[in-house]
């Protein structure tokens, strides 16, 4: 019956129009015919098979191979087999190592068809899905662990990511064992990333064969496998030789993984090859690969390194910027007493240090940075002190210094501190003070897209009153704006004179800050009014003034006994524009506070 | 007093949205009224919208298998998401303020009950019955000839592209296939056209070989519809009052979509009936065009598999309810039954939800069949008939699933026969690349619920899991 079976499929591939005299059918049918005689329904096929390829018009010979397969299939369909050979003690669960356990099947269908379609489909808001699954605890149902395996292949990165950092490595030490049994060290990126997740979830203690298979990845894998893989066996010490062998090899991405590797070991031989690395040609891979991993040993060894250089120079002679940067990156996130020790004494005896003189300006302001940044951390007095020193000879570190004396100190030692007790700022030389002047446009403008002046509160607090003395002495408008504050005799008639030039030439940022201020809460009306309409009279309607939008706003909703004022000073304003577009928002500012006002009496006729 | 568990108002939300918004609601505080009625039977409040006012909703569960809920809100969705938070503000225990039922909500319970009333009154001859709905003999006439003629037409498809051989189909046959499928649709054979459609996109798939295997069996059972489907149209034509066949499969076949009311006066109804589902999936059936929610239940002190199927058309699956996995016990009074075999369709509406209880549990494992040979008798029982369901369900015992060392995993009864486990065709995910990873106990001494179906190819009965019952676990791996 197979046999009729495949020879009907032949002939539905083919078309029932070749079954006329086909030899293969013919030679069937008497076998049919023969077992016919015990079983009827072999007679009823022969009977058939005779049709199928006996003389008939075509659509019958159709019809023919349609009947004999309906009862062929019905036949077979009572006749499937079940069996299994060969059932074995082979078990079926994965090897213990690669268990999963606490993973429950209780989530709803919903649920996870909703993550299955956002990981299969295409389309926005799938990253949105996935996130909220992983929050709402979703991949602990077992079922959703090929969903997991999936994101970790997504073409999205932000999803594939989450699956490498934290949806994988949830599922604990036996995710890395069942990523390894399926590691393909051929393929491409979603097998880097699984050994990415296996990097940072770790395999157990007495796993050799999943030992083996990094083992063998990191041999045989392409290129970029072998990478992932040899990152993951610095946990094993029995591999230290094979490291220092990578770390030898041509490849770089290589040495470089076998540098982080070798960090991760910690033991002598991979210090003393990582040392010769970072003071080699290679520093700058070694330096990447170390960064965020060194062990305390480590860490002192390279502060050694960098004491001595900054001493000495390199063995060749004078330093260079190259020399340090290596260090300064695998120091970067170090906290540790020996570098403490070596900031601190540059800070005290620059003297000692000779080979910082070799750098140029820039160079040696980056490092200094460096220093400064890392004495802030400490958050002490006597840091400051040190960065203030620093600061000395690289005015740019107050940047540093203030703020932190700002964290340690009340606002009026922080005032007598920079400016002396009588302001006059005495302690400072020029270069100084118009590093101050920087400082405090940062510190009182937070924010990088648009900066806003500080809630007026904080000022009151943070800052000593005579710093805004200070500010106008300078005639520095930017910082009055952001340092006013009521009970200063000399601020409103400032202001009075200062706006004209900030109406004028004031950055759209800077209007927007007298704004602020205005709006402060500073000020009677009367002046605040004023104050805005001079704003307003001063801009350069005819040149090109940032249109803001607010002060449209603003005039709009002046109160109800300045309206006639404000309309008497806008129309004068608009006979000397030119520009009629211009003219034409100023008129409508004009238009809608006349509709204002009659709306105003309407309602005052009604009452 | 009103039970409600945070599932229970998750079976009775539309779609996951609308649930995940009622909680919301409630998360956010938006409700500024919470009130129940005196008897506890129901909840009513106003939640703040994005307009001036309110909504004022209300969820009643006088009869408490079938709440209603109720809304001011314009959403098409029932319940909607107001409805849906103001249950979940009830199941987390927040405080509800007694008050009377409002008057709208009394007059809608007291209009209701009278319907009850007068229906009850008809069904035990009280009232006289509604009118029979009168049969328009010319037209139904005229519907069965139409539906005659065009199963010849199809006939005559079939055969041409029996004659000119799978192999020389292209993408214009496949084509002509849909086409003709539409056509199908509009002469009264829905049933036809999902199948014709069926067989164009398993021709229309870039994998043609097993396309081919599969697609001469759609051929053929196509044949197996239009003979039998012709014979049993030719009666209807000459005996117009015949009543439709509730016995076999063949109306649905045609495209008939039974009302609950001609089952029940064929008898196809089980009272007061405890359903425990063991499994539920959705897939997208691309040639019924609609998503199919699907569930498998066992009728508790029986050892009966129960289907139940919701199709969603694809245009209308932002109004339909979506139906999800239900991990209570069904308790329902009235469960109407399709006809069909091993796990014929049923539908019930409404039912009260109960807790899970290990004697549930038992009952399954007890439901169960001890032997392989007897559950593939009657799942080969059915595959006889070519227009039986294709892919029965069954509860089986297994001592214990087993690998062979090529990786084929194996069902092995208490008596040592075996099943190959495999994933189906017909099913949207495969279940075995989980068994390796779930607790390895769970494979031993277990009971599996499984779906079978007959690979043509290999001539091999294979079947795959789809649960795993185990003391007090129930283990779904498919969903």
């Amino acid at each position: 019956m197979e046999q009729l079976q495949s020879e009907l499929r032949r002939l539905y591939i083919a078309g029932s129009d070749l079954a006329a005299d086909d030899y293969r059918l013919e030679r069937l049918e008497p076998e049919l015919r023969e077992r016919g005689e015990r079983a009827p329904v072999f007679k009823r096929l022969a009977e058939g098979v005779a049709a199928l390829a006996g003389p008939a018009r075509p659509e019958e010979r159709a019809a023919a191979l349609q009947d004999v397969s309906l009862l062929l299939n019905s036949v077979l369909s009572t006749q499937g087999n079940t069996e299994v050979g060969n059932v074995g003690e082979t078990p079926v669960s994965a090897r213990a190592e690669s268990r999963l356990p606490g993973l429950a099947t209780d989530r709803s269908s919903r649920e996870l068809a909703e993550l299955r379609q956002a990981l299969y489909a295409s389309g926005s808001g799938r990253y949105e899905t996935v996130r909220s699954a992983y929050k709402n605890g979703l991949f602990r149902d077992l079922r959703s662990l090929p969903l997991a395996l999936r994101a970790l292949g997504d073409p999205y990165s932000e999803i594939s990511d989450l699956a490498a950092e934290r949806i994988l490595p949830d599922y604990g030490p036996g995710i890395s064992a069942l990523l390894l049994d399926g590691l393909d060290i051929q393929g491409g990126r979603e097998e880097e990333r699984k050994l990415q997740v296996v990097q940072r979830v770790g395999i157990g203690p007495e796993d050799r064969i999943s030992l083996e298979k990094i083992i063998r990845a990191a041999e045989k894998g392409s290129d970029k496998i072998r990478v992932a893989a040899i990152v993951c066996l610095g946990a094993d010490p029995s591999q230290e030789e094979k490291l220092l062998e990578w770390s030898r090899d041509k490849k770089k991405p290589v040495r470089k993984s076998a540098y982080a590797a070798l960090t991760v070991l910690d033991s002598e031989a991979s210090r003393e090859r990582l040392y010769e690395a970072i003071s080699g040609p290679d520093a700058p891979l070694a330096a990447e690969a170390l960064a965020g991993l060194l062990s305390p040993g480590m860490a002192e060894t390279l502060a050694w390194l960098f004491e001595e250089r900054l001493r000495n120079g390199t063995e060749n002679g004078s330093l260079s910027a190259e020399d340090l940067q290596p260090l300064l990156i695998a120091l970067e996130k170090v906290r540790h007493p020996a570098l403490e020790r070596l900031y601190t004494d540059l800070a005290l005896n620059p003297a000692a240090y000779p080979s910082i003189q070799a750098l140029n300006e820039r160079e040696r302001g980056s490092f200094l940075r460096n220093a400064a940044y890392y004495l802030r951390q400490l958050g002490t007095f006597e840091a400051l002190e040190l960065v203030e020193r620093l600061a000395f000879t690289h005015p740019l570190l107050l940047q540093q210094a203030i703020p932190m004396a700002r964290g340690l100190l009340t606002p009026s030692e922080v005032y007598e501190r920079y400016m002396g007790t009588n302001g006059d700022s005495s302690r400072l030389s020029s270069a100084l003070q118009s590093v101050v002047i920087l400082v405090l446009r940062n510190e009182l403008y937070p924010g990088t897209v648009t900066p806003r002046r500080l809630p007026q509160a904080e000022i009151e607090v943070g800052w000593d009153p005579r710093w805004l003395d200070w500010a106008i002495d300078q005639d520095h408008a930017q910082l009055v704006i952001g340092l006013a504050r009521p009970g200063n005799d000399r601020l409103v008639p400032y202001l009075e004179q200062a706006v004209r030039r900030i109406g004028r030439a004031g950055s759209r940022d800077e209007i927007r800050y007298f704004l602020d201020m205005l709006e402060a809460g500073l000020f009677d009306e009367d002046t605040r009014y004023e104050l805005f309409m001079r704003l307003v009279e001063a801009r350069n309607w005819n040149g090109d003034p940032a249109m803001v939008y607010r002060e449209l706003d603003l005039l709009k909703r002046v109160p109800a006994e300045r309206m006639d004022e404000t309309i008497r000073r806008l129309e004068a304003l608009i006979e000397g524009i030119s520009i009629s577009y211009k003219k034409k928002t100023l008129q409508e500012v004009v238009d809608a506070l006349r509709a204002r006002r009659s709306a105003d009496e309407g309602d005052r006729t009604n009452e | 007093m009103l039970q409600l568990t945070a599932s229970h108002i998750d079976s009775l939300a539309p779609n996951a949205a609308a649930a995940k918004n009622g909680r919301d609601l409630v998360k956010k505080n938006k409700f500024v009224k919470l009130n129940v009625s005196e008897e506890g039977n129901l909840l009513f409040g106003e939640c703040l919208g994005s307009g001036k006012s309110n909504y004022v909703c209300s969820v009643d569960f006088v009869t408490p298998e079938n709440p209603v809920a109720r809304c001011s809100c314009p959403s098409r969705q029932f319940p909607c998401k107001h409805a849906l938070g103001l249950m979940y503000a009830y199941a987390d225990g927040l405080t509800f303020e007694q008050a009377t039922v409002p008057e709208d909500i009394a007059s809608k319970r007291e209009k209701a009950e009278k319907r009850e009333e007068n229906k009850s009154k008809r069904e035990s001859g009280e009232l006289p019955p509604a009118k029979p709905k009168k049969v328009n003999k010319a037209a139904l006439k005229k519907k069965i000839a139409q539906q005659l003629e065009a199963l010849d037409e199809l006939e005559k498809l079939v055969l041409s592209l029996v004659r000119g051989g799978l192999g020389t189909v292209d993408a214009r046959t496949v084509k002509t296939l849909n086409e003709h499928a539409k056509r199908l649709g509009s002469s009264y054979l829905t049933g036809a056209e999902n199948e014709l459609r069926r067989l164009a996109l398993l021709l229309g798939q870039e994998d043609r070989e097993t396309g081919y295997t599969y697609a001469s069996e759609q051929l053929t059972l196509l044949n197996a519809f239009i003979k039998k489907g012709r014979s049993y149209l030719r009666s209807k034509e000459e005996d117009p009052e015949l009543k439709p066949d509730t016995e076999s499969t063949i109306e649905e076949w045609l495209g008939h979509a039974w009302q609950l009311a001609e089952l029940k006066e064929a008898g196809r109804v089980s009272e007061n009936v405890q359903l425990l589902q063991l499994a539920f999936y959705c897939y997208q059936d691309e040639a019924r065009k609609e998503f199919v929610d699907t569930g498998f239940w066992l009728e508790l002190g029986s050892d009966r598999v129960h289907r139940t199927v919701q199709y969603r058309p694809f245009k209308a699956v932002k109004y339909m309810k979506e139906e999800d996995s239900f991990f209570s016990v069904a308790q329902i009074g009235e469960l109407y039954r399709y006809p069909g075999g091993l796990n014929a369709r049923v539908r019930f509406e409404g039912m009260l939800p109960r807790e899970v209880t290990d004697a549930d549990r038992e009952a399954a494992i007890g439901a169960a069949s001890a032997s392989i040979a007897d559950a593939v008798k009657a799942v080969k029982n059915q595959l006889k008939d070519p227009l039986a369901d294709r892919a029965p369900v069954a509860l089986l015992k297994a001592s214990r699933i087993a690998r062979t060392e090529d990786g084929t995993y194996a069902l092995i009864d208490p008596s040592g026969a075996t099943l190959e486990l495999g994933d189906v065709y017909r099913l949207p995910q495969r279940t075995t690349p989980l068994l390796p990873l779930v607790a390895p106990e769970l494979l031993e001494d277990c009971c599996v619920l499984a779906m079978f179906e007959h690979r043509m190819d290999t001539g091999r009965l294979v079947a795959q899991p789809l649960t795993l019952i185990r003391g007090n676990e129930i283990t779904r791996l498919l969903y």
